[in-house]
């Protein structure tokens, strides 16, 4: 049996992690022979088979094809629909988590028990689906790290890091900033953002859509007329940004079976103008970041890099200008999560975490000073509380005669409530006949599994009423379903 | 007041309802609609009586927030608003003021990309180019 596994479930990328009998971690290739999986599965219409990988990816209907399911795993509402069958988020990374085990399980051994790693702002949502996902492939997941942590054990372990390490995570898809302070095996975090739709792929759309400009200009016509087409000249696209990491230049020819070809020319300074939107983006949210824990940029001891798209020159550049200092690179970028999640299976590390949202309620303020008033997002618990923690806010009613109190508990640092997250609802009944100005305790607990609980009491009549914050949506599987759907899924056959 | 301020609130509740990505699905209980004005409660925070909302030294920005408010609205009708207008930003105001005006738009919009509604997402995306034009323009590429 395989002992010490660390997954990186990813959004474009998943890999595998052992550690080798001299503790040290160790990437297991896939039965492709790849270091690393690309979350994609293929629905075949003709044969009863999932293909998940490069397979998945390259070669089957786009229709039928799933990408990037990890941006979804927090939306209760989503699933996707093939051949009259819902699959939820939870199950599709499940066929992905199955794939690895599988092959994995032939190389080192049996594989039972893992520690699978999420994003840092993954919500409660989010880190229940990654849990399902990996018990539907039949693996018992020992702990939830989050990426950031585990990359910032990777790096002290093999780089001997130490005090406040600003770990800055580009992917495919998104992008993680997280600060923390590390001493030996102790880890604390100070911080985490995140920015949803900024990683790599953004940067090949970019440049397919450059692509497609030049086609046009030069053979007057469309560069694609379908999706298949599209993602072929996608993944060049992708190709093409990969070859700009290493030259200052890169000729390739694109075409379609109609229309002939068109020799498209980058270079890497065009390159690095086509992102420089997105990579100020980037950088605004590291100043998210520090403000966040009220830091400055030469309060961060190390800057580590992790993530495919840290290779993109550019990107490093930024960050040493806005530093002052080189950030560090472990050279397999795109592995230092798996692998650091393979250290911690088996290393007793002390992890300090923090609320990663804010939770608060809606409140009606009145400004006394302006006289300003409206409805505003009233917070409880803010970001980066260290948890677990509990809190208590007191509100009072605001007109005579309230027979019920309700209490939106919302999730957000922004005070418009526009911008914030109502995830849940109080209802408490109180007694007739009271005037307005009563007064009640709204208390909220945030636990280390990041659930959120809250309390409401009021305190004249002592009533009560405590919610722990659930989930129900089509996207979502109840527990009886999931043993179902897990028994399903250990028959199917994934390529 | 009270009121106009309740239906801008459950219109938008609305909105995230009308934006739910498969309409054939069950509404989850978590998500709320809109309550008639006479059950719903909305409480007042106790601190000394009344909250304080705006400390004085940002209430210029609070009245600068308000006009952009107001602009972004006229930006949905004549899209030819300039980046800085989006973002609210005045002639009058100094680096400090601009880097944190736009430090508090990306933090909020940034977080809308991720919406379940659609419009937010829309907005968003288009208030973080206008940020990022503002941005290079006072303090350069990075």
């Amino acid at each position: 049996m395989a002992d010490y596994v660390g997954i990186d479930l990813g959004t474009t990328l998943s890999g595998l992690a052992h550690l080798k009998p001299d503790g040290t971690p160790e990437i297991v290739p896939n039965a492709d022979g790849e270091r690393l999986t690309p979350s994609v599965v293929y629905f075949d219409p003709h044969e009863d088979v999932k293909l998940v990988g490069s397979a998945a990816r390259d070669g089957g209907d786009p229709d039928r094809t799933i990408f990037q399911i990890k941006r979804h795993m927090d939306d209760p509402e989503y699933f996707v629909e093939l051949d009259g069958k819902k699959w939820t988020p939870a199950e599709i990374s499940a066929l992905i988590l199955a794939k690895l085990k599988r092959e994995c399980s032939r190389i080192v051994g049996d594989i039972k028990e893992v520690v699978i790693t999420v994003p840092a702002n993954f919500n409660e949502l989010a880190r229940k689906s990654t849990i399902a996902a990996a018990e539907m492939a039949d693996m018992k997941v020992k702990r939830l790290v989050n990426e950031p942590t585990a990359a910032a054990v990777y790096y002290a372990q093999t780089q001997n890091l130490n005090g406040r390490i600003l770990v800055f995570d580009m992917g495919g898809g998104t992008l993680d900033v997280t600060i923390l302070e590390v001493k030996g095996d102790n880890f604390r975090i100070l911080t985490s953002e995140g920015a949803r739709h900024l990683g790599g792929g953004n940067f090949d759309e970019m440049l397919l859509d450059v692509y497609a400009e030049q086609y046009q200009n030069q053979v007057n016509a469309d560069l694609f007329s379908n999706e298949r087409q599209r993602r072929r000249v996608l993944a060049a696209a992708e190709d093409a940004k990969k070859m700009l990491s290493k030259l200052q230049r890169v000729n390739d020819t694109i075409g379609n079976d109609t229309d002939g070809i068109a020799r498209i020319d980058m270079t890497r300074e065009n390159f690095d103008k086509l992102i420089s939107g997105l990579l100020t983006r980037a950088i605004m949210l590291v100043e998210q970041a520090l403000d966040s824990a009220n830091l400055k940029p030469k309060d961060i001891d190390h800057v580590a890099l992790v993530g495919g798209s840290t290779r993109i020159p550019k990107v490093k550049t930024a960050l040493e200008k806005f530093f002052g200092k080189a950030p560090k690179s472990c050279g397999n970028v795109d592995e230092a999560v798996a692998l650091g999640a393979a250290i911690f299976a088996r290393k007793s590390a002390r992890v300090s975490e923090v609320c990663n949202q804010s939770y608060g309620t809606l409140a009606y303020i009145v400004n006394a000073k302006t006289g300003e008033e409206g409805v505003q997002n009233s917070i409880v618990i803010a970001k980066n509380t260290p948890i677990p923690c509990s809190k208590t806010q007191i509100y009072t009613t605001s007109e005579p005669n309230e027979r019920v109190i309700e209490v939106d508990i919302t999730q957000g640092e922004d005070s418009d409530p526009r911008y914030v997250d109502v995830i849940g609802r109080i209802t408490l009944e109180v007694p007739p006949n009271r005037p307005a100005g009563c007064e009640v305790e709204v208390t909220y607990s945030y636990d280390e599994s990041q659930r959120v609980r809250a309390t409401v009491r009021d305190k004249q009549s002592g009533r009560t009423q405590e919610v722990a914050v659930t989930y129900k949506g089509a996207g979502i599987l109840s527990d009886e379903e999931l043993r179902k759907r897990g028994s399903a899924l250990r028959q199917f056959r994934i390529e | 007041m009270f009121k106009k301020v309740f239906e801008s609130l459950s219109k938008t509740f609305t909105n995230r309802e009308e934006a739910s990505k498969n309409p054939a699905a069950t509404p989850p209980a978590n998500k709320t609609k809109p309550v008639p004005e006479k059950t719903i409660s909305f409480l007042d925070k106790l601190s000394g009586g009344i909250a304080t909302l705006h400390t004085p030294e940002n209430k210029a920005e609070k009245k600068s927030e308000k006009k952009a408010e107001k602009k972004k609205f006229f930006a949905k009708k004549t899209p030819s608003i300039s980046p800085e207008e989006l973002c609210g930003i005045t002639s009058s105001m100094d680096k400090d003021q601009v880097r944190s005006r736009l430090a508090m738009l990306y933090r909020r919009h940034n977080r809308a990309t991720s919406s379940l509604d659609a419009k937010l997402r829309e907005e968003a995306e288009r208030m973080l180019t206008a940020v990022v034009a503002v941005r290079e323009k006072h303090f350069g590429p990075i």
